[in-house]
């Protein structure tokens, strides 16, 4: 952890924060509202029932979406007019529930794309350091000896850790959003994320938002969990608080 | 009436990865037998075993007493079983009318009885009449759903498997499906449902499972269930 990032964790600074977050579609309030802060080195978790609005607002985050109405403000800046790759920029990573890797292309190069696109856009990054990382996380995520594999040829679970590496790729990186990083992974694979998670939290103080129904692997990541239903902020507190709140539990069940 | 059991049932989809770990449960004759769980605790992959588009990798499956296991879907459906996917299981470019023909391909021989299941199809739900001429692309998804369970209906069957029936839906539109269920109930067919809508769930359903990770975790009649409910709920958040 460098000092700036020692002093921000001391005034308790927001890496991410959304003020009256609203997305719409037609008809649909998919995210109404939403206000939410999540302090530097967190990890954060964000639940809620089927079709509460917890990927809609990670698509609006990182850029996919553009909101209709509120802010979002990321590591500092305003984003909520930003482009995916300038978020990206800022230092704002992501992974998605369905992989999202180029298939006919290597593992490896799959994890260095983040950098070589910064390269592109004239980032001074030299590339011996690029390689030199992109191994080092291959093979963090235990996945280096499958480096000059086709990404198509791995299952859900070892292209959830190909994402990962390739979000960590990212540089600067301070926050990094996941959409259901366990869903349908193996176990053992789950072990690994988990480890990745909180290692890169340790160790490089990145901000995790983590959405998942996995409450197993939630309870043991997150300090804290963002409860959402029908688009809204419901609840927010520890596992254990939001769990016994009435309100949450309403929600849950149906209606 | 039908009755369906299954026994220490496993399934999934990868080699090597049980979606299904264990299931034993029972669905008398005459009864709602509901299925609730989290996401990914396997109840949309239980229905896909029971009709036979995964096969068990251990276990066995019974339908009126004979093992349907093996079976392809088109054979699970001649005995008598029907499956309601979730959302609109319809073809969108053709009418309404022809859906329902569709519907009854497995009888299609029996042209007197198809016209009569039809004209039974529409006194059910009198919307589908309607707009019998009209493309299945033009219903709202009320009706989309309705036509889609009524499709399945056709055949007569005498147990119908249904994956989330209100997902999707508005909640006056979410009423009138589950009422349709009870009709569909009274009228002799046995049901399993499954549902993330664990209120609803539990309002119609006469016996009840909870599954997690692909075990049955609880199982018991609704009173059973109406008193718990926030517990199963505080228990499935903790992980526990």
């Amino acid at each position: 952890m460098d000092a700036e990032a020692v002093s921000a964790t001391a005034s308790g600074d927001l890496v991410l924060e959304t003020r009256g977050l609203t997305k719409r579609f037609g008809g649909l309030v998919a995210v109404d509202g939403l206000s939410m802060a999540v302090p530097r080195g967190q990890i954060r978790g964000l639940i809620g029932p089927n079709g509460s609005g917890k990927t809609t607002t990670v698509n609006v985050l990182s850029g996919l979406y553009r909101p209709d109405g509120g802010e979002i403000h990321l590591c500092g800046q305003r984003t909520d007019r930003l482009r995916p790759h300038q978020i990206t920029a800022c230092g704002v990573a992501r992974t998605f529930q369905i992989s999202k890797l180029f298939g006919h292309m290597t593992v490896l190069e799959n994890v260095l794309l983040p950098a070589l696109a910064a390269l592109d856009r004239g980032s001074r990054r030299p590339l011996a350091e690029i390689r030199e990382r992109g191994r080092r996380l291959l093979d963090f995520v235990t996945l280096d000896r499958m480096r000059h594999a086709q990404a198509r040829e791995l299952s859900g679970g070892q292209s959830m850790l190909v994402q990962i590496a390739r979000a960590l790729m990212v540089q600067p990186l301070h926050v990094i959003l996941m959409d259901e990083p366990f869903a349908g992974v193996h176990p053992t694979i789950r072990d690994i994320i988990m480890e990745a998670i909180l290692r890169m939290n340790r160790e490089e103080s990145v901000t995790f938002l983590i959405v998942s129904h996995e409450m197993a692997e939630l309870r043991r990541l997150c300090q804290r969990v963002t409860v959402m239903d029908d688009g809204r902020r419901i609840a927010e507190g520890t596992l254990e608080e939001v769990a016994n709140d009435p309100v949450v539990l309403e929600a849950y069940l149906g209606t | 009436m039908a009755h369906l059991g299954l026994e220490h049932v496993a399934a999934g989809y990868v080699e090597g990865i049980d979606i299904l770990g264990n299931i034993t449960l029972e669905v008398k004759p005459g009864s709602i037998t509901g299925v609730i769980g989290p996401n990914g605790a396997g109840k949309s992959t239980l229905l896909k075993t029971i009709f036979g588009f995964l096969h068990p990798r251990r276990g066995s499956i019974s339908f009126d007493g004979r093992p349907i296991n093996a079976l392809a879907p088109f054979e699970i459906k001649r005995l008598g079983i029907s499956y309601v996917p979730q959302g609109a299981n319809i073809f969108p470019q053709l009418t309404v009318e022809e859906n329902l023909q569709l519907g009854g391909w497995v009888i299609r021989r029996d042209g007197a009885r198809v016209a009569e299941r039809l004209e039974s199809a529409y006194a059910a739900f009198p919307r589908l009449r309607e707009k019998r001429r009209r493309r299945a692309t033009t219903l709202s998804g009320g009706e989309a759903k309705m036509l889609s369970l009524a499709k399945e209906l056709v055949t007569e069957p005498t147990l119908l498997l249904v994956d989330e029936p209100s997902a999707g839906l508005a909640p006056r539109i979410v009423e009138q499906v589950y009422a349709q269920l009870l009709t569909v109930r009274d009228q002799g067919v046995t049901i399993l449902l499954v549902d993330q809508n664990i209120n609803k769930a539990v309002q119609v359903s006469d016996y009840l499972y909870m599954i997690e990770r692909g075990e049955v975790r609880r199982q018991g009649t609704r009173h059973d269930f109406a008193d718990q409910l926030h517990a199963i709920v505080r228990d499935a958040l903790l992980g526990a």
